[in-house]
């Protein structure tokens, strides 16, 4: 599998043709402009140690040498620096193109697979992951390129300049590959589990911090001590564990290479003292093989990168490869107008296998038709509602909106028709403006206190000193969970939809607010279909006909006077909301 | 459902900044968790000198073995030197290895050490610290910072020491060898120091830029992915989420791209200096040569030191701007570490053993900011007896509650339990009696059953079977896939938010409390489900005394007394039945929330 991924990664590279091309063709430019420096500095030496004695020094000839020397410094170093700008400009491309590709995906991927994966997890995948691809293409990467690039150019100069001194040199080959292979099933299981420790100890934080109130209150500090900590130990040992191998790897590639000249200059010492070698050949044959040593440090360091990128990039295409559960049908119509008629037919469904939340559920809501779900807590209020837009599709039986099933459709259109104020409601940062006009970007600004108007919140909002600008959370001010609901149900109203699904949508409001809010509410979904969660008396009459839910199914369906004289499950749920001797007088009413 | 954090967005803004206190203090600092680790930190100079030296030294033996070996046609001489060397550089390994080893061990130790420390710090902090910074800030000063310090402060600052000292045996090294030629060589110096400043300067703008557009790019991903629940619910958002995703990722990509070639110029530049101090003393050296007042030898080694020179300086040049960050870095984990916390407990503090439970509130001046919430407010609550508070949003329910655990501490007046100020007291015997259940659940990512076991560490299963039975919510936790052993996932969204409330209540319950705060604990719990939970309550509650804060009216008839609150002030009193009979705010706030039935109670009331 993780070979498979960085197969994959290349196929994006290989998308970036020409800059591939650009790059190989500049750095070996670049490798042969470097490579040529060791060849002037042996001819110089040469000529140098035929002058020892003579005395004869020719300045022009050695400044001839010192320019041809500078000019390949010069010309080295700015293929170097092309050569820079290539693999950054390949790697910088590839990342941009895996993260909108991944970021498209997420915006996919239906709720089902939110439900299971952590946020962080996500996020590290955007970024910290792709920060380490980015580093393996246009460091690691192009490094290996130029390693066996030099490598081969190197290799070749030597063996012209002496082919047993190149054997000698290479004796020590063979124990690099082996300490290479051993480091490298030894780092790769490391590296593995150091991505989900980390990713756990940054999740015990995120609880901890995010979940501060109960903490101090409830004095649970000393729990989440022994939980951080433990994370904390893992991480730590983790990294020592790496770096015991790695501080063994990055000197023996030094030793090696050390000893390998040893031999060089040993050997060719005795063939310079012998005459069959020139004190610059040998001198030239040093300097290109002290050349390797880069190259195989990069080596060691691809090694390394391609492990963590490895990683990295099978969390990407994991990603990548989930299939959102929701799909569009193969020649899904556009839903182009709507009357907002809707029904479930014999719909189950539930989260986990084999555990039905709603099971079997039929109902009718006919155009314009306001129609309150009230029910048990867990019974499967929310559910319902989530199925319409199709954020979750039924195991068996249909969902249909004005006659056609929501699976033959386009989601996005049929989206467009429903608005949703959901349960938990999200404030994103930005300004209150950008909030209530986050379905509808380029909304009027009157549109937008109008829909605040009928939410309830204008007048709030109009008190704070940026009003509308006034950002949220950064900065800004902290919204109570009755001015967020508030917020949401604007944000919901300014669509403007043909449907209207409630969730819940006055639990946090105070008596006084919940009455004017439902009042506006009450006149904006004329003519409108809307169905309304609530635990509320006040925000029921917004109903024509109540749904009851019990443990997932339909037990009764009327209007309030109908359920009251059933004297079943909504009598319960309603007199309940009264003290016991209260509640009696009620039944009497 | 808890606010999710945003990580990056901070990042951002704080990326603006160098270090605003003195980059020396700040190393001095670092220096100074650095330094308890003796032994290492002195195994690791020890081994870091020698890995100098050692590196300084083989080219002076090479330079032996071409004068005195081969060119001496000393095959002596030359096997002596080729062993000396293979042994400099087995002695190198040896070095290096501790080098690399020690290096590591310090930072992670530090990190780790750091991490501990902040843990600690966070014990100490009272929860307004917390509730006055956004979360996402606060955890990344435990996860981004910790790492920026790690990666590159203590290495670097160590890298930048041995560097330094390279630099200096490079020098010393090349002026032992030949001084007129190093003279020669230095020539070039003032163009070094030029060509490093103006690149350093401008790099780190670039890399500014370049930090800046990630803070972006990542604060983006991380709204985008928690939101990703509501945004799909508006289907124009794909389109404009995935425009400006784009937008800022091309962004990011063009810093990128034009802050490596602001860094890529470095070394096109620096080879044009090497080449013209390599130039300079290939045509001196080779004067001097062939004059016989050099060897060929020493003009090798001469050469290997310049080079040694060069990747130095070339590399602190380069590393400074991302140190410079990592400085800003320990300086937020800094500022953490030295937060003052508000709420501190007295140095003679003592436990307290509640009793009765009788709390009270004498002339309280309180405010967050400017505004006070409270001002001389003055509230008894009785022994066991439960109160309701009720009032409009921003009324100061939550304040009270807040008050009463000691969350935070009044500006003035005190707050006492059975007769004690609650700062006379120690904390975590005040919290091991009091509970709080939330007004926004709060879920930790466990099993339905390790979320309550968190109100009661030593709980036993049966224990919470127990309570869960008594609280009337076995049918609820009977409806979860797999009762109380489901996993909670983040934020508890695999529960109904009624479902997340009850939970909390139960957390709150099972520590057996003698002070008990439920702020809105029940707002979406449906009525029935509520009503069997208070008479769980009432008969739980025995004994106990609890502050019961609703904005649903039906949640407040358990209580033996309610108080309206509004902006601050108790603006009514008395027990439901009595209010009603008033008909005062709070008889016409139930009757518009509870409609006919309730006007026809009031009728019969009286
Ligand atoms: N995303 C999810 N993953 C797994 N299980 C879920 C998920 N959402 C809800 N459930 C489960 O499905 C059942 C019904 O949940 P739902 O949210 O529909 O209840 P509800 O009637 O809206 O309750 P409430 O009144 O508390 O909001 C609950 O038992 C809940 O635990
Ligand atoms: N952490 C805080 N920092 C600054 N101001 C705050 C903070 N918390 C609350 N406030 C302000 O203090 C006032 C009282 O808030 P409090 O949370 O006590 O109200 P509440 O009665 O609980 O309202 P709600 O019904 O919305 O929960 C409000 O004006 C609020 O804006
Ligand atoms: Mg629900
Ligand atoms: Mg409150």
């Amino acid at each position: 599998m993780s070979r498979g991924s960085i197969g994959r990664l290349f196929m994006y590279m290989a998308r970036e043709k020409r800059t591939l091309a650009s790059f190989l063709i500049v750095s070996i430019a670049g490798i042969a402009a470097g490579m040529l420096v060791p060849w002037v500095v042996r001819d110089m030496v040469n000529y140098i140690i035929s002058l020892i004695g003579i005395g004869n020094f020719n300045l022009s000839i050695m400044i001839s040498y010192a320019l041809a020397l500078i000019a390949l410094l010069v010309a080295s170093g700015f293929l170097e620096f092309l050569d820079r700008y290539l693999s950054e400009l390949l790697s910088q491309r590839v990342v941009f193109r895996l993260r909108i590709d991944l970021y498209s995906h997420l915006q996919d991927l239906s709720y089902g697979f939110y439900d299971r994966i952590d946020t962080g997890q996500i996020i590290l995948r955007t970024t910290g992951d792709m920060d380490t691809i980015g580093r393996f293409i246009g460091f690691s990467f192009s490094r290996l390129i130029h390693s066996i690039l030099t490598l081969i150019i190197a290799v070749t100069i030597l063996l012209t300049i002496n082919v047993e001194l190149t054997m000698i040199a290479f004796i020590i080959l063979p124990v690099l590959a082996v300490a290479v292979i051993f480091f490298n099933s030894k780092i790769a299981p490391i590296l593995e589990e150091q991505w989900t420790v980390f990713s756990r100890f940054n999740t015990v934080v995120k609880e901890y911090i995010a979940g501060m109130r109960v903490v101090k209150a409830l004095g649970l500090e000393p729990i989440f001590r022994d939980n951080y900590m433990d994370k904390a130990d893992k991480v730590y040992n983790l990294r020592l564990s790496f770096a015991r191998f790695a501080s063994l790897m990055w000197p023996s590639i030094g030793l090696l290479s050390g000893v390998a000249s040893v031999l060089v200059y040993v050997y060719g010492g005795f063939r310079v003292i012998s005459h069959t070698l020139s004190l610059g050949d040998l001198i030239a044959f040093i300097t290109y093989l002290s050349m390797l040593n880069r190259p195989i440090v990069s080596f060691g360091f691809f090694i390394l990168n391609y492990k963590r990128a490895t990683v990295s990039a099978s969390k990407i295409f994991e990603v990548l490869d989930a299939e959102p559960e929701v799909k569009e049908e193969f020649g899904a119509t556009e839903l182009r107008e709507v009357k907002g008629a809707i029904e479930f037919r014999n719909v189950s469904f539930g989260y986990v296998e084999g555990k039905p939340v709603l099971k079997n559920i039929s109902f009718k809501i006919k155009p314009g038709e306001k129609v309150a779900i009230v029910g048990g807590t867990g019974s499967g209020k929310s559910t319902i509602l989530k199925l319409i837009p199709r954020f979750y599709d039924p195991w068996s039986g249909q969902v249909i909106v004005d006659g056609v099933d929501v699976r033959k459709v386009k989601i996005a259109s049929l989206r467009r028709h429903i608005g949703i104020v959901h349960q938990d409601v999200f404030i994103f940062s930005g300004t209150i403006k950008d909030n209530i006009a986050y379905g509808k970007p380029n909304a009027k600004m009157e549109e937008i206190i109008e829909a605040a108007r009928i939410a309830g919140i204008h007048d709030f909002i109009s008190q704070l000193p940026q009003g509308y600008e006034t950002s949220v959370a950064e900065r800004g001010v902290t919204l109570s969970g009755g001015q967020r609901q508030r917020i949401a149900i604007a944000r919901a109203i300014l669509m403007n939809p043909k449907v209207l699904l409630l969730d819940d949508p006055t639990s946090n409001l105070d008596a006084e607010t919940e009455v004017r809010v439902v009042e506006a509410l009450k006149k904006l979904i004329e003519g409108k279909t809307a169905i309304i969660v609530t635990q509320r008396l006040s925000t029921l009459k917004l109903a024509d006909r109540i749904l009851v839910l019990d443990r997932g199914e339909i037990v009764e369906d009327g209007t309030h006077e109908e359920l009251l004289s059933m004297g079943g499950v909504y009598t319960r749920l309603y007199t309940s909301q009264f003290a016991h001797q209260e509640a009696l007088l009620v039944r009497e009413v | 459902m808890a606010h999710p954090p945003h990580i990056h967005r901070y990042m951002t803004m704080e990326e603006k900044g160098r270090p605003r206190e003195s980059t020396i203090k700040l190393i001095r600092r670092l220096l100074s968790f650095i330094a308890r680790y003796k032994l290492r930190v002195a195994i690791l100079l020890i081994s870091a000198s020698l890995s100098i030296i050692l590196n300084l030294y083989a080219p002076y033996i090479g330079r032996l073995l071409i004068d005195q070996g081969i060119m001496a046609a000393n095959v002596d001489n030359m096997v002596r030197y080729g062993v000396l060397l293979a042994s400099i550089a087995l002695a190198g390994w040896c070095a290096g290895v501790f080098r690399f080893y020690m290096l590591s061990w310090i930072t992670q130790r530090l990190l780790y050490d750091l991490r501990k420390l902040m843990f600690e710090k966070s014990v100490h902090l009272d929860y307004g610290y917390f509730s006055s910074v956004e979360p996402g800030q606060i955890i990344s000063r435990f996860t981004n910072d910790i790492d920026t310090v790690g990666e590159t402060a203590t290495s670097g600052l160590l890298d930048t020491l041995f560097n330094s000292l390279t630099i200096i045996g490079a020098i010393v090294a090349m002026t032992s060898i030949n001084w007129k030629l190093t003279l020669a060589a230095f020539f070039m110096m003032p163009l070094i120091v030029l060509t490093v400043i103006t690149i350093a300067e401008k790099s780190r703008a670039a890399y500014r830029v370049v930090r800046s557009k990630v803070g972006e790019l990542t604060s983006k991903v991380e709204e985008s992915v928690s939101g990703i629940r509501e945004a799909q619910s508006y289907s124009e958002r794909r389109r404009v989420d995935i425009e400006s995703f784009s937008r800022i990722g091309l962004e990011v990509m063009q810093a990128n791209i034009r802050a490596t070639k602001v860094i890529g110029l470095m070394n096109p530049l620096m080879n044009l200096i090497r080449g013209g101090a390599i130039a300079i003393i290939i045509v001196y050296g080779g004067y001097l040569v062939s004059t016989g007042e050099a060897t060929i030898g020493s003009l090798i080694a001469f050469y290997s030191y310049l080079e040694m020179f060069f990747g130095p300086v070339t590399m602190i040049a380069l590393f400074y701007n991302t140190f410079q960050s990592a400085l800003a870095a320990a300086e937020r984990i800094f500022g953490f570490i030295d937060a003052k916390p508000s709420v501190v407990e007295a140095s003679d503090a003592v436990d307290i053993e509640i009793e009765k439970g009788r709390i009270s509130l004498e002339n309280v001046y309180f405010s967050y900011s400017d505004t006070p919430v409270f001002e001389d407010f003055n509230l008894e609550i009785k022994p066991g007896e439960i109160l309701a508070v009720v009032g409009p949003t921003g009324a100061g329910k939550t304040t009270l509650a807040n008050l009463i655990l000691r969350l935070y501490d009044p500006q003035k007046g005190i707050v006492t339990i059975d007769g004690v100020d609650v700062r006379r007291v120690r904390i975590q015997s005040l919290r091991r009696q009091t509970a709080l259940v939330p007004q926004e659940p709060i879920l930790f990512e466990d099993t339905v059953i390790g979320n309550i076991r968190y109100g009661k560490q030593d709980a036993s299963d049966e224990e919470i079977a127990e309570a869960i039975r008594m609280l009337g919510l076995e049918e609820l936790i009977e409806r979860l896939p797999e009762g109380l052993n489901t996993r909670v996932t983040e934020g508890g969204v695999n529960l109904s938010v009624g479902q997340r409330q009850l939970i909390n209540i139960a957390r709150a319950l099972i520590r057996n409390p003698k002070i008990v705060v439920l702020d809105e604990a029940t707002s979406s719990v449906d009525p029935y489900t509520e009503s069997l939970l208070q008479r769980a309550l009432k008969k739980l509650l025995e004994g106990r005394t609890c502050i019961i804060i609703a904005h649903r009216l039906s949640t407040t008839f358990l209580a033996d007394r309610v108080i309206v609150l509004d902006k601050g002030r108790i603006v009514e009193e008395g027990s439901h039945i009595e209010l009603l009979r008033k008909g005062g705010v709070y008889a016409k706030l139930y009757e518009a929330q509870l409609g006919e039935a309730a006007k026809a109670i009031r009728t019969v009331i009286g």
